[in-house]
């Protein structure tokens, strides 16, 4: 009734006065956020598992127990082993197959072996970094999504002012406010998304690097049991 | 082969990462919508009517003047509204200031009459003959308030004249008031120019200049080229250095202020 009273500028009120377009891009923002949050929580959950598992097996293995067992103990946990465990299993694995065949030198052995927990190592990594190129693309993209909607929300309100003929700042400065909600959520979705990108890329190349370094000092004990 | 894919993502992970994410958010809206203050609606205005008297006990003696059995030549609604002292609340139809001043005389003489038409109230001949009597005084007040009516009109029509011959003094002012902020912008913008060094001849370049209240610069056009770009830029640039001028404020700004164009030439 009263029109100064109408600029209620309440979030609800903001998001509900929004043109179709900037609703659209602001329901494309909320997707976009819950969605990375989603992967974010399932990353770190996986990633902490991971880590565990792998700091679990290399106790294990540097604790001086026989390789057959740990093999045998792998064999036997395989749906829910770690990387290092499933690398560790298909690379003696391997090495028992080929020493068993006649005529096969150390070399041929060993590079076998390799060639196997290569294979693993691959798959698991893989794995390992499966939904972060997502982490990274919210991270990017969802600030140009808001800027778009929020141009878009600008036009609209200049394009509106265009009929008023004393032209206010408190004649476009709802409209304004509405279209930046739309910048607001676009950072909102992208700033966790990518700090999270960011972490969980260095966890997966640390862990990558112990997979690493411990395919390298497995082959060495295997080409030493090889002689 | 045994790296299935979702190793490490079990079912139960699944459901804890969505649930958290969920939960997440409608943290977030919840700190947004109640934890930040929004500017909300501004407080409605009290409005507050200002009284120069208490109001005249009109409600209590009115219900008697009803019962009363002698026919009333006078509206009922009339004397209730008439001793409002408050000219926006009386249904006078000039605003004369003075007819409000009337209103508050004729509410001093209501004022004893009301008083004994309450105390004889019992007494209905004495009633009767009471509000006969008022009647004849509210007749009397009419007509003196008619009378009133048409002085004040004259009055006014008389006024009217008066004011606009002040409104034509007033304007006449006003543009010489004008001239003086526009010689004023003029010198400043001037002062700033720096005249192009092949400059020939005295030509004129017409700019059309919008303000904001304040003297803020808004925009300024060329209207008319003088022939000579560079003096053009002279003049449109030193114009841009000079603000803000000195412009009046209020509806004399608007009117004059607000969009203007000024002709600049090297010799006057």
């Amino acid at each position: 009734m009263n029109p100064s009273a109408s600029h209620d500028m309440s979030i609800l009120s903001l998001i509900t006065g929004a043109s179709v377009l900037v609703q659209a891009v602001m329901v494309i923002l909320l997707l976009a956020s819950l969605y990375s949050w989603y992967y974010i929580f399932l990353k770190y959950f996986a990633l902490r598992r991971a880590t565990a598992l792998a700091n679990e097996f290399e106790k294990q293995f540097w604790s001086g127990a026989d390789l057959n067992d740990l093999h045998q103990r792998a064999m036997n946990t395989r749906t829910d082993a770690g990387s290092m465990e499933r690398i560790f299993e298909s690379g003696f694995r391997e090495f028992m197959k080929l020493r068993k065949q006649p005529g096969m030198d150390v070399r041929a052995v060993t590079d076998g072996t390799r060639r196997a927990m290569r294979a693993t190592y691959q798959r698991e990594m893989d794995e390992l970094e499966a939904h972060l190129s997502f982490l990274a693309s919210v991270g990017s993209v969802s600030p140009y999504i808001g800027l778009f909607g929020t141009v878009w929300g600008i036009m609209n309100s200049f394009r509106g002012l265009s009929n008023v003929a004393q032209a206010t700042l408190a004649a476009v400065a709802p409209g304004i406010a509405e279209a930046l909600v739309a910048t607001a959520m676009g950072l909102f979705a992208a700033i966790p998304a990518v700090l999270a990108y960011n972490r969980f890329a260095g966890d997966v190349n640390r862990l990558a690097i112990r997979y690493d370094s411990f395919m390298e000092e497995f082959s060495n004990i295997l080409q030493r049991q090889a002689h | 082969m045994n790296a299935g894919p979702g190793l490490y993502h079990t079912r139960g992970d699944k459901t804890k990462a969505r649930a958290l994410a969920l939960a997440m958010h409608a943290a977030f809206v919840v700190l947004l919508i109640f934890g930040v203050s929004w500017q909300k609606k501004p407080p409605e205005p009290v409005v507050a009517d200002l009284w120069s008297s208490l109001p005249p006990m009109a409600q209590p003696p009115q219900p008697k003047v009803e019962v009363a059995p002698p026919p009333e030549p006078q509206p009922k609604p009339a004397p209730r509204v008439e001793p409002r002292p408050v000219p926006k609340a009386a249904p006078v139809p000039i605003p004369k200031p003075d007819i409000a001043i009337k209103a508050k005389e004729k509410e001093k003489k209501a004022e004893p009459k009301a008083e004994p038409r309450k105390v004889d109230d019992k007494a209905v001949r004495e009633k009767a003959a009471e509000a006969k009597r008022a009647a004849e005084e509210r007749d009397a007040k009419l007509k003196k308030f008619l009378e009133a009516d048409k002085a004040a009109e004259a009055k006014a029509a008389a006024e009217k004249d008066e004011r606009a011959a002040a409104d034509q003094a007033a304007r006449a002012a006003a543009a010489r008031e004008n001239l003086k902020y526009i010689s004023g912008i003029h010198a400043k913008v001037w002062a700033r120019v720096a005249l192009p060094a092949d400059m020939q001849g005295n030509p004129e370049a017409e700019f059309n200049v919008s303000l904001l209240p304040g003297g803020e610069l808004e925009s300024v056009t060329m209207r008319k080229s003088s022939g000579n770009p560079a003096y053009d830029a002279a003049v449109e640039r030193a114009i841009r250095q000079a603000q803000p001028f000195t412009v009046p404020s209020g509806d004399e700004f608007h009117r004059s202020f607000r969009r203007f164009s000024m002709t600049f030439r090297p010799q006057r």
